[in-house]
């Protein structure tokens, strides 16, 4: 994981900041930051704007984890209404699935899915992906 | 079996990583990318969610996939299919079908779904990650 040093104030124009490692490729580092660092700075003011595009920033990340997390709840709301079928016919197969429960697509490897999906061009926001007996489609990154 | 060099990847010290220069394509976007290579991520090629937005503008289909993240949270990526046009200096006859996904700010991997394709070699600290053919 590739850590960086922020000090002297070269990413951040502050004078006071602790000298400290962050870790710069989690998602949600500006969040972690702003917790993190206690900002004590009577130049405050200088600071406003990149703070307030900081918290902009988490906004949006925010939001997008939540509309994320909403999505794998219906996911798996409507995967364990087929999981009788899929793991009783596509064993460890990888499918597509619209959001109303039709199994549009199988395949035993990601790739060969994709170019199923390629062929019949159906919108790809009404279809997730999942790997049929597992909770990912990869991982430990 | 005989094993034939066919890339080579550079190792950096922050993190402590093999490097791999890949030419990816997908739709009509080729692109040079530098890939790290992650014996952790099973998966085949991960890059930031910067490149979905440049996938959405040419219009390449992104499909909702879950991923497991290091820290053990699950997340939700798109996933596209890519290929790879040339490692190093290597260009392959044929493009290799690649799954991408996309997900955060982080870093671009390459994953073990691609490395088993090939022997890949680690030859240690502040030298290079060899891949061999099998011919």
């Amino acid at each position: 994981m590739r850590t960086e040093l922020i000090d002297r104030g070269e990413i951040f124009p502050l004078r006071k900041l602790r000298t400290e490692e962050l870790d710069l490729e989690k998602p949600f580092t500006m969040a972690d930051f702003l917790q993190f660092y206690q900002i004590f700075d009577e130049n405050l003011n200088a600071i406003d704007y990149e703070v307030s595009e900081l918290k902009k920033l988490i906004e949006s990340l925010k939001s997008r984890s939540e509309a994320g997390n909403r999505s794998l709840e219906l996911q798996d709301k409507v995967y364990e209404n087929l999981r009788e079928l899929l793991e009783r016919d596509y064993k460890n197969a990888f499918v597509a699935i619209t959001y109303d429960g039709k199994i549009l697509a199988s395949n035993e490897d990601n790739v060969g899915l994709l170019e199923k999906l390629r062929e019949l061009n159906y919108p790809s926001s009404q279809i997730f992906i999942c790997k049929v007996g597992a909770t990912s489609v990869a991982g430990w990154i | 079996m005989r094993k034939t060099v066919f890339a080579k990847g550079m190792y950096i010290s922050d993190p402590k990583m093999y490097v791999l220069d890949i030419e990816l394509s997908i739709g009509s976007l080729s692109q040079r990318v530098k890939l790290k290579a992650d014996t952790g991520f099973n998966g085949g090629v991960f890059l930031p969610e910067s490149f979905s937005e440049k996938f959405d503008e040419i219009n390449i289909p992104g499909y909702p996939a879950p991923l497991i993240l290091a820290d053990g949270s699950r997340v939700m990526a798109r996933l596209y299919l890519g290929n790879i046009e040339q490692i190093d200096k290597y260009r392959f006859d044929r493009a290799i079908s690649i799954p991408i996904y996309c997900y955060g700010q982080g870093a671009s991997l390459i994953g073990l779904e691609l490395l088993n394709r090939w022997i890949s070699e680690f030859n240690g600290i502040e030298s290079y990650l060899t891949l061999y053919l099998m011919g």
